[in-house]
């Protein structure tokens, strides 16, 4: 590919809808052109700033009032619907199919990184029952023994503001994942642990965390972000910033 | 399953609140599509009155998200968007490979700046003007991408129109917003942008301000 090709692929490829064999031109590309790189970098700044123009924006309490005192729905209740109920909807959540591969380069039989991001917020988006329920986090781990190939330890809570909705099983093509459900700040959040065994993980937006890698995407509307911990990954989907979910790494002591 | 007519009191409830639990970023999208809290509020209240009127058209296992963006859109684009002066800006919108030539190699040139401007206070405010001055149809498709994430398939969905199309207008949208940021920064004097890249140009203009006097002439 040359660059003026390159540039024609730049939107897809940061938007992370290019198919994989065109991911691997366009990379292959930029790993020797350090304008087309450059290019890459602005675009995907701009994404990104633009991504966070709507960080911190909430909706005036006279609106929210409005919507829920809107006729004909029964939103009257809603208002403590809200706090009442949400654990009830958030008591259900989404199956996740994964596969976990490098984002840049593209050895066979892997997935990009991206394919990964867009499965996570695909399954954030759907809800399903929880086998486990909560609120207690201590005994999500026990549940999970024997039931997935890997120790996993529900994180507990440290937040006034959350609180946890449940546990399932998830199968993830060949993998297994552990699934859980918290509540956060009102908004419902998505932990995934699931191992990566030998692959590869690194993408467009890494940002380092307590001296892990946690690779960022933005996909259906939701947030993502993956920790990189050895052999295992660790995400959460939510559509609570980015920023936001980083630090809950460190708050909920993943 | 869930298409049945009367759905329980309970699953009402649960739909209701698992609605209003988007609200923030409903709000966030429609202030980027409107630019005044006024309307936005307005468009955010019009999209939950017709968000619970037609509830019993959203089916659990859906993405709810997308299918209350998708509303808005709707909303928005009917009630909200301004058609008036959109053309006069797609004219000035020029789509020659010539002129995305001379954009590219200044983007180039710009993104390759060594003191990193892009990485300034400075990009961060231009760019949110930027996006407020883009045409509607621009802006909603670059907000919806960029700001909530949406995937092409699912914005041709919310706009109702081909995949095709949503592609054209982020890669517009994304080039005119280059463009401004670019501008800006020369006209700041952050950083000058010469044309020693453009080794193809020929009888082709070689600096942009003269490749737009050249369009605005007609020439």
């Amino acid at each position: 590919m040359n660059c003026a090709q390159v540039v024609k692929y730049l939107d897809a490829y940061v938007d992370g809808e290019l198919e994989p064999e065109r991911m691997i031109e366009v990379e292959a590309h930029l790993d020797h052109c350090e304008k087309c790189g450059a290019l890459t970098v602005l675009r995907r700044r701009m994404k990104n700033e633009i991504a966070a123009l709507g960080d911190g924006i909430v909706a005036p309490n006279h609106l929210r009032h409005r919507v829920e005192s809107l006729p004909g729905t029964g939103t009257r209740r809603l208002k403590v619907a809200i706090f009442a109920a949400v654990p009830i909807a958030a008591a259900a959540t989404l199956l996740l199919v994964l596969t976990v591969g490098p984002w840049s380069t593209g050895e066979t039989g892997e997935e990009p990184m991206a394919a990964v991001v867009d499965d996570l917020a695909q399954r954030h988006a759907r809800e399903l029952p929880m086998e486990f329920k909560g609120p207690d986090p201590s005994l999500a781990g026990s549940w999970f023994r024997g039931k997935v190939d890997f120790p996993v330890r529900a994180p507990q809570l440290k937040l006034s503001n959350a609180s946890f909705q449940g546990a399932r099983l998830s199968s993830v093509q060949a993998h297994q994942a552990a699934h859980m459900v918290y509540t956060v700040d009102g908004h419902r959040v998505t932990l995934m642990i699931f191992p990566v065994n030998k692959l590869v993980v690194r993408g467009g937006d890494t940002v380092r965390v307590d001296g892990k890698n946690v690779v960022l995407g933005r996909r259906n509307g939701y947030n993502v972000a993956v920790m990189i911990d050895g052999d295992m990954a660790y995400s959460l989907s939510s559509d609570l910033p980015s920023k936001r979910l980083i630090s809950l790494f460190t708050e909920l002591s993943i | 399953m869930a298409r049945s007519k009367k759905r329980g009191k309970k699953e009402r409830q649960r739909f209701e609140s698992a609605c209003v639990e988007h609200l923030d970023a409903l709000y966030a999208t429609a202030l980027r599509m409107t630019r005044n809290t006024a309307n936005a509020e307005e468009l955010v209240q019009d999209t939950y009155v017709r968000v619970f009127r037609f509830a019993d058209s959203f089916e659990w296992g859906t993405n709810l998200k997308a299918w209350l963006f998708r509303i808005l859109t709707n909303t928005f684009i009917n009630n909200y968007r301004h058609k008036v002066h959109e053309r006069r800006y797609l004219e000035r919108v020029a789509t020659e490979p010539i002129y995305d030539q001379v954009l590219d190699s200044e983007a180039r040139k710009f993104a390759s700046d060594p003191e990193a401007h892009v990485f300034s206070s400075f990009f961060k405010k231009e760019l949110d003007r930027a996006l407020d001055e883009l045409p509607d149809d621009y802006r909603t498709v670059v907000v919806l991408s960029d700001l909530q994430g949406f995937s092409y398939k699912e914005i041709s969905q919310m706009m109702e129109c081909p995949m095709g199309t949503v592609m054209s207008r982020l890669h517009r949208g994304r080039r005119i917003l280059q463009r401004e940021l670019i501008d800006h920064a020369v006209a700041a004097g952050i950083v000058s942008v010469s044309n020693e890249e453009q080794e193809k140009s020929g009888s082709e203009p070689t600096d942009l301000k003269e490749f737009r006097r050249n369009r605005e002439n007609g020439s």
